[in-house]
């Protein structure tokens, strides 16, 4: 899909610039396009980052193709996008290590999280990526919190554990797809134990 | 990739989010998969006190905030500052062993620090003979943890319900304490001869005992402080000096 034809997808349609700002464009792995306005982007180290290395003026982010991001699709940048507009202008974290680490979840963040957990992994690997750090703080929190009162069985379903049994049989599968040659003489070196043999050679 | 949506997460995110479980949730989930529990065991866990408590129908422990009731039959205690959700409930017939089982996760990981450790029985006077059945069954099972251990557990306040000398002797060894409260269970804890010669006694800077003990006062010297509580005794303990040794 060429980009004059991509979807625009305003994310914030009451934020719409009355005094004059700078709105960039991105596009999705998908081709879904977005504008972001400038105080937005800061929450995202990456973005912000990478917007100033371009240097774009008012007239580029108009004329110039919308920048791409290769490893998020469009479901998972609209949330992104959705929650940086939300919290723009607001300070950024710094992480000071503590354990337990307490974090809240806003009313507005628990209802954009509000998703399946396929989307929601999606949404904490945006965030990782892009290095939004509140994001990543309450995505994590909200994958946290899936885990309470769970029994081990109920953990395995939620995040998709391997049994250690399925653990095993995975690492076996693996190593033999690798090395076929080394399972055959894995065998044969049995065999020849089986026979009394001491040695292979 | 394992085409586990937890385990394929990037190690960084791991880590932050490892910080935000709460001990028991930690516990369960290194009962998950091998690979959860080599990683949660190399990581410090993100808790600091274990208030364990044995009744003679359930086993009630605290970690850290989160409040866990094991018991076979339905418990409906008022819990005075503990929110509903940080309450769990584990109904089973073996909720003795899951109770017990819990605890040695927790005690596994070599980088265990706690600022705050109590086993202790219930405070209520019915259902005393199994009670301490009980007890002795999570302090048994407990000792046989910790001989398979290679590392001391470093705890700032320890704190056990004990019945005489030789259980403490069962527990108290595998820790480094810096405070120790230890409370009678039953009549007289008796002589504890055995107890303050351990390393633990000689380096720790307190000590709470809630009954009197036999207890030579050289071994007293090395404490910063040293507290006997008194329950009143009767005009017959006071003239045995075998059973009132202090």
């Amino acid at each position: 899909m060429s980009v004059e034809n991509a979807p625009v997808v305003d994310v914030d349609e009451a934020a719409i610039p009355v005094e004059k700002k700078m709105y960039y464009r991105f596009e999705s792995n998908d081709k879904k396009e977005f504008r972001v306005s400038e105080l937005a982007i800061q929450q995202s180290e990456t973005l912000n980052r990478l917007v100033e290395a371009m240097g774009y003026t008012s007239e580029d982010v108009e004329n110039k193709p919308a920048i791409a991001i290769e490893n998020i699709d469009g479901k998972t940048l609209k949330l992104v996008f959705q929650w940086c507009e939300h919290h723009k202008g607001e300070a950024i974290p710094v992480d000071d290590g503590s354990v337990p680490k307490i974090v809240e979840i806003p009313e507005f963040d628990a209802k954009l999280m509000d998703i399946d957990n396929g989307l929601l992994f999606k949404l904490i690997w945006a965030a990782d990526y892009l290095n939004i750090v509140q994001l990543l703080n309450v995505s994590c929190k909200k994958v946290a919190n899936m885990a309470q009162g769970k029994t081990p069985a109920q953990l395995r379903r939620v995040y998709l554990l391997p049994s250690d049994e399925e653990d095993e049989a995975a690492k076996r599968a693996a190593q033999e797809a690798q090395d076929p040659r080394a399972r055959e003489v894995e065998e044969e070196f049995e065999e020849r134990k089986r026979q009394g043999g001491n040695s292979f050679f | 990739m394992s085409g586990s949506l937890l385990l394929d997460l990037p190690i960084d995110v791991l880590l932050k989010m490892h910080r935000m479980f709460c001990l028991y949730d930690q516990l369960n989930l290194r009962k998950t998969s091998k690979a959860l529990r080599r990683f949660i065991d190399s990581e410090p866990l993100s808790y600091r006190k274990i208030l364990c408590e044995v009744s003679c129908c359930h086993v009630s422990i605290i970690f850290n905030y989160r409040k866990v009731i094991y018991s076979n039959i339905d418990i409906d205690f008022p819990y005075e500052g503990i929110d509903h959700e940080e309450l769990s409930y584990v109904k089973c017939d073996d909720y003795l062993e899951r109770a017990l089982g819990d605890l040695c996760s927790a005690f596994e990981n070599p980088k265990i620090h706690l600022k705050e450790l109590e086993l202790k029985a219930y405070q209520l006077s019915s259902g005393t003979p199994k009670r301490l059945k009980n007890l002795k069954f999570i302090y048994t099972g407990l000792s046989k943890k910790f001989k398979t251990l290679h590392h001391k557990i470093p705890v700032e306040e320890f704190s056990m319900t004990a019945d005489k000398q030789n259980t403490v002797l069962k527990i108290l060894p595998y820790f480094t304490p810096s405070s120790i409260d230890i409370s009678k269970y039953g009549k007289y804890l008796g002589s504890f001869d055995k107890v303050c010669k351990l390393d633990q006694w000689k380096n720790s800077k307190e000590v709470l005992i809630l009954n009197p003990v036999k207890i030579p006062v050289e071994r007293l010297a090395c404490l910063r402080e040293f507290d006997v509580k008194l329950d009143p005794v009767s005009g017959e303990i006071l003239k045995d000096d075998s059973q009132f040794p202090i």
